[in-house]
């Protein structure tokens, strides 16, 4: 849940990379991290990583400054895809106001994209959330692949697979060469916030 | 003004706030963009871009692309008011003296208590946390505010009554009375400084001759020691001993330097063409670039009396220290499996092929997907029989389950009755090729040229080129 300090005037919101084992949610946070001013964002952190996989959790703190004299900051969270890490997942989730489901579009990881989504919908309900009322998009990540020889699941099979039920925004991106992250984290962001600061400020600042 | 008005005024600065935010990295947007006809707002956010920040700055507080000096200081604030560590309070004082020493003299001068106070609040946070008040790092925020002010201001009497007293008050009363018994504990718990802080730059800056003594550097060292937590400022050297350690300070340039060169980017180009290491590659990075960075502060302190060919220092051998620096690009393998695929040369490595060879004809029927228990020869023959490397150690219960993505080679259509079927494996990974001929071992030579591939999304790990001949490696490596 956001945290929101009226004393301070500081809202918090945290926005959670999710999707299978290797989709690239962490490579996002590093495009994110490599791209943005220093003075906007803070230090990632990075826990407990095996190879190029993530145990626990990656973190990055963004300022986005102020409106209507309120400070706000976006901290974006990623969560180890694969499955054995189903109870660090569901910790991370906890609290989250806002979603980016990043999904692999290797032939050969369908069936984890669709698994994964159905993992991410049952770990809100636990909560007691439901994702189809919550701030999310779907990013289809390392399109870059589509021209190799890698068979690749084109957009309309993602679409069938994770966003016929939702029907939310989705992008195209590759994270490792940085197409389409700040797109998604642009939109992602803007439904996070109005989503928080419609659930608990708007009628702070009347 | 009605509540739909309100709100929709509301989302309309939000969405300019994460446009001005974003804006400048995204490219075209795919997706129908949101609402774009909310009012404008009458409130700019705060993080404007950095251009527009950096205008009223003077030159010494930009760099070279235009961001200013305050924002390595604003970063490490923001990181602060996530996690008071060692690490981010170390940080934040390299950058808060970084700044320092990039103001202008008369300025800095009378600066002097702001900079002071906020090294000496940092310094506590380093030393006694749990005595540091909870909004340490906003009082610090608005420190850095004062002086960002008092740089663009042309006199400082302006913004003294409005800024600076209180900002002065508020530093004060954020520092906690630790006792001195506290500075011994605050050294031991600082981190080891591996490179130059400015205190140091201050001690090569006060070394020079008064002639070259930039006036800068006079304004630094006017900083009054911090009698109770804060470590001594060194006492400029005079005469001899300053000429003795503007050598020093030169020799360890050139030593610098060729660690850099000779050590550190040989390692870091290994990293990048080594498959799995991308993070130890960056980490490698951002050591080099800090390195390099605290060269060039060093550098710039030293001014006139640096020496670009200083000798470097007798040094005791170690390790290989005294031997030739190894070219920049050398290829990681020693050995590498040639074969012909969709009419190309390319390599493989002979560590991660599980098969190969010529299946029966059923298995060219395959598609893009091949189950690898169609490899297994006979009714009751074994999948493990038949495969090499780590899968021929699998149990045969789970290669049964195990079906490899066929690569699409360019060239090719459908595979011919006698083409060879090469398979990869490394960890969770695998591709199936259909090649042109079987492969050949190839030892390579030393000296050959290897570029290593830059885009982690492809099989290609780099191109060899022997004897003018390009050969793209293909490696089964982390995506």
């Amino acid at each position: 849940m956001a945290l929101i300090d009226l004393s301070k005037k500081e809202i918090h919101c945290k926005i959670v990379y999710y999707g299978p084992g290797r989709c690239g949610k962490t490579t996002n946070l590093l495009t994110v991290h490599s791209s943005m001013a220093d003075s906007a964002r803070g230090k990632m952190l990075t826990i407990e990583t095996k190879g190029d996989r993530t145990l626990f959790f990656d973190l990055l703190p963004l300022n986005l400054g102020k409106i209507r004299g309120f400070n706000i900051r976006i901290q974006l969270y990623t969560v180890p895809g694969q499955v054995m890490y189903a109870a660090t997942r569901k910790l991370v989730l906890k609290g989250a106001d806002g979603l980016v489901f990043v999904a692999d579009p290797l032939q050969v990881r369908r069936e984890r994209n669709v698994e994964s989504l159905e993992d991410l919908r049952t770990n809100l309900l636990d909560y007691g959330l439901k994702l189809e009322e919550m701030p999310l998009v779907i990013q289809y990540n390392k399109r870059d692949l589509v021209d190799t020889p890698i068979p690749t699941l084109t957009v309309e099979e993602l679409d069938a697979d994770l966003n016929s039920a939702y029907k939310v925004k989705t992008f195209e991106a590759s994270a490792v060469t940085g197409m389409g992250v700040f797109e998604t984290l642009r939109e992602i962001s803007k439904q996070t916030v109005r989503y928080v600061t419609n659930k608990h400020l708007l009628h702070e600042t009347k | 003004m009605t509540d739909k008005a309100h709100e929709r005024d509301f989302h309309g600065e939000i969405d300019d706030a994460i446009d001005t935010l974003f804006a400048p990295h995204a490219g075209a947007v795919r997706n129908k963009p949101a609402a774009a006809t909310a009012p404008v707002a009458p409130e700019r956010p705060t993080p404007a871009a950095p251009q527009e920040k950096a205008a009223a700055l003077p030159v010494s507080l930009l760099s070279a692309d235009g961001a200013d000096a305050f924002s390595p200081f604003e970063e490490a604030l923001l990181s602060l008011d996530w996690e008071i560590s060692a690490s981010n309070i170390e940080t934040a004082r390299r950058a808060l003296q970084e700044i320092q020493g990039n103001f202008e003299v008369d300025k800095a001068v009378a600066l002097t208590e702001v900079f002071s106070l906020m090294d000496r609040l940092l310094a506590a946070m380093a030393i006694a946390p749990q005595s540091v008040s909870t909004s340490a790092p906003k009082t610090l925020q608005e420190g850095l505010q004062t002086l960002r002010a008092a740089a663009g201001a042309e006199d400082l009497s302006l913004i003294e009554k409005t800024l600076l007293d209180p900002t002065l008050s508020e530093l004060r009363s954020a520092i906690p009375n630790i006792p001195k018994d506290y500075s011994k504990l605050g050294q031991a718990a600082q981190p080891e400084k591996q490179d130059f802080s400015a205190g140091e730059q201050k001690t090569a800056a006060a070394a020079q001759t008064p002639a070259a003594q930039t006036s800068r550097t006079a304004a630094s060292t006017r900083v009054p020691p911090d009698e109770d937590i804060l470590p001594e400022l060194p006492v400029a050297p005079v005469g001899k001993a300053a000429a003795v350690l503007i050598e020093a300070v030169n020799a360890h340039l050139a030593v610098l330097g060729k660690c850099i060169a000779k050590r550190i980017i040989p390692v870091e180009n290994l990293f990048a063409k080594t498959p799995g290491y991308e993070k130890l590659h960056a980490i490698h990075t951002e050591l080099r670039e800090r390195l390099e960075r605290q060269k060039q502060n060093l550098i710039k302190a030293l001014g006139v009396n640096y020496q670009a060919d200083a000798p470097v220092p007798v040094e005791p051998p170690v390790g290989q220290s005294t031997k030739q620096a190894e070219p920049a690009a050398v290829c990681p393998w020693q050995t590498v499996a040639l074969a012909t695929w969709g009419g190309k040369t390319v390599g493989f490595l002979p560590e991660q092929i599980v098969y190969q060879g010529k299946p029966s004809p059923k298995v060219r029927k395959c598609g893009p997907f091949l189950p690898l228990k169609m490899l297994k020869r006979g009714f009751f023959g074994k999948i493990g029989f038949v495969m090499q490397g780590e899968l021929s150690f699998q149990d045969e219960a789970v290669l049964k389950t195990l079906t490899i993505p066929v690569a699409k080679s360019s060239g090719a259509e459908a595979p011919q009755n006698d083409s060879p079927l090469l398979v990869l494996c490394r960890e969770n990974s695998g591709m199936a090729f259909w090649l042109d001929e079987p492969t050949e071992q190839l030892d390579v030579p030393p000296g050959c040229r290897w570029e290593p591939e830059t885009d982690p999304g492809t099989l290609v790990a780099g191109n060899l080129t022997i004897k003018g001949k390009t050969i793209p490696v293909i490696t089964m490596r982390s995506m």
